[in-house]
């Protein structure tokens, strides 16, 4: 399969980017193209302009501010290889490495990942978690979003048409913050079946925490009863009962490989050990 | 001779126009295999098929076009990446190595190439250049390289006829990375 015929500009700057798409009645933005390129070659995109932003300088940028400031134009491989990441941010680096495979992380961003907003896909669960903040710029303003505000559903996020993702912002890691990342595929490589990243921390007395999970339908969810009863937890060891209520509310579909069913055992067994994992690593 | 009163028979509809060719054609120029080389290029041409029936280097295969067999794998400034996920007119000013230029001029093989050579690493040959140029960026990588980096990149290519266990014998010989022998436990004795 070949793409349908489409005008390919290489943008020189974010201004020339956001300019290029509000140009075209509908362009589309290529960054490491692992998510776009795909899309077109199996047409089911067909766009009439293609913003290269991979070589735009001000997107190529990694900044400690200390929180981590990852640009658009910044590679998964990239972004794992810094030793700052990997030292304050492990989680980011472990989900990662989950992504398709070296060539595909060589090229894919972390940025990109985002914006697609596949359900399967592990970075906007990592960024749900870690309680990120997506950049978004357009020709008139320049805007803030908070992670759970930016993902609406399967593909979909709070990005306008007219809008380009600039950068993405981990915040710096609380004290104590104890981090688990899991996932299933059926082999490695594969988009996960199903997957959990959780955050704990303690907080006068309780403990706070974000579980989210993804690969379930509809990208990103907490797990808001998991979270709640943490909060009060003596320890790691989550209830069946718990467990079982919350798995309740979950309601995925069922594909060629596997059964709601498996999908929502898959997500039982992960968030215990999930939960477990993160609550071992707090100090 | 359609029958307009057979209410089966399908309308007469205007043809669509054809369809518009884009406009935007680049010159690019970039380095294969050490040689310069400068086109013009249509906006969607894919850099496999550019590599192909361009520079009319076919030796990189044309697999599942999608980024999952890795036949395609071309290294891009040193890195391996899916030549079917990129357009050609992104790789202007970049430098391209593909199974071609492994071999050097005078003919001899890479070591990785002769590894494949020795240990029966290829049967139809089709997925080959792909796992070539994968691991040739692993064997030219600084940091040292471990049985479980081999197996990780190994994933990323399919072989349909499932010669893994060759290729990954070929490819443990040119890394020198040694199978860890097992130890078969001593016999417990009875009672």
């Amino acid at each position: 399969m070949k793409p349908n015929p489409f005008d390919y500009v290489r943008a020189t700057s974010v201004d020339h980017a956001v300019e290029l798409l509000s140009s075209a009645g509908d362009a589309r933005l290529l960054a490491g193209g692992q998510s776009l390129m795909p899309v077109l070659n199996l047409r089911l995109g067909a766009p009439e302009l293609v913003v290269d932003i991979s070589r735009v300088d001000e997107l190529r940028s990694l900044k400690l501010t200390p929180n981590l400031r990852i640009g658009a134009a910044m590679t998964q491989t990239e972004v794992a290889n810094h030793p700052d990441v990997n030292d304050r941010w492990p989680m980011l680096v472990a989900a990662i490495e989950q992504i398709g495979h070296p060539q595909i992380r060589n090229r894919g961003t972390v940025c990109g990942s985002l914006a697609h907003n596949d359900p399967q896909a592990e970075l906007p669960a990592v960024a749900v978690a870690l309680e990120a903040i997506v950049i978004a710029r357009s020709a008139q303003r320049e805007r803030s979003v908070t992670a759970d505000e930016f993902f609406q559903g399967t593909f979909t996020t709070s990005l306008e048409a007219d809008e380009l993702m600039t950068a993405v912002e981990f915040p710096e890691p609380m004290p104590g913050q104890g981090w688990s990342f899991r996932e299933f595929s059926r082999q490695p490589g594969d988009f996960a079946t199903a997957g959990v990243a959780a955050v704990l921390r303690p907080d006068a007395g309780s403990v706070k925490s974000r579980v989210v999970v993804f690969g379930l339908g509809n990208g990103p969810t907490r797990a808001t009863l998991i979270e709640d009863v943490l909060s009060d937890a003596a320890g790691p060891d989550l209830e069946q009962s718990v467990v079982e209520r919350w798995a309740a509310t979950l309601d995925p579909s069922d594909d060629a490989h596997t059964s709601a069913r498996s999908k929502v055992q898959h997500a039982q067994r992960l968030v215990i050990e999930a939960v477990a994992e993160a609550w071992g690593r707090m100090p | 001779m359609t029958d307009t009163t057979n209410p089966t028979s399908p309308a007469r509809r205007a043809l669509a126009p054809p369809v518009a060719e884009p406009t935007a054609r680049h010159e690019i120029a970039v380095e294969i295999n050490g040689e310069t080389i400068e086109a013009e290029v249509e906006s969607r041409l894919l850099l496999t098929d550019f590599l192909r029936d361009r520079v009319r280097l076919t030796g990189t295969h044309i697999g599942c076009e999608q980024g999952s067999c890795g036949a395609c794998t071309v290294l891009l400034d040193d890195l391996p990446v899916r030549s079917c996920l990129m357009l050609a007119p992104q790789v202007d000013g970049r430098s391209i190595r593909t199974v071609e230029g492994l071999a050097a001029p005078d003919a001899a093989l890479s070591p990785m190439q002769q590894a494949f050579c020795d240990h029966h690493g290829l049967q139809c040959g089709f997925c080959t250049p792909g796992f070539l140029m994968t691991l040739t960026s692993l064997a030219e990588r600084e940091t040292p390289v471990t049985l479980d980096d081999l197996d990780h990149h190994l994933d990323s290519s399919f072989c349909r006829c499932t010669g893994y266990v060759n290729i990954r014998a070929a490819a443990r010989h040119a890394l020198g990375l040694v199978e860890p022998q097992l130890v078969p436990e001593p016999m417990q004795g009875e009672g």
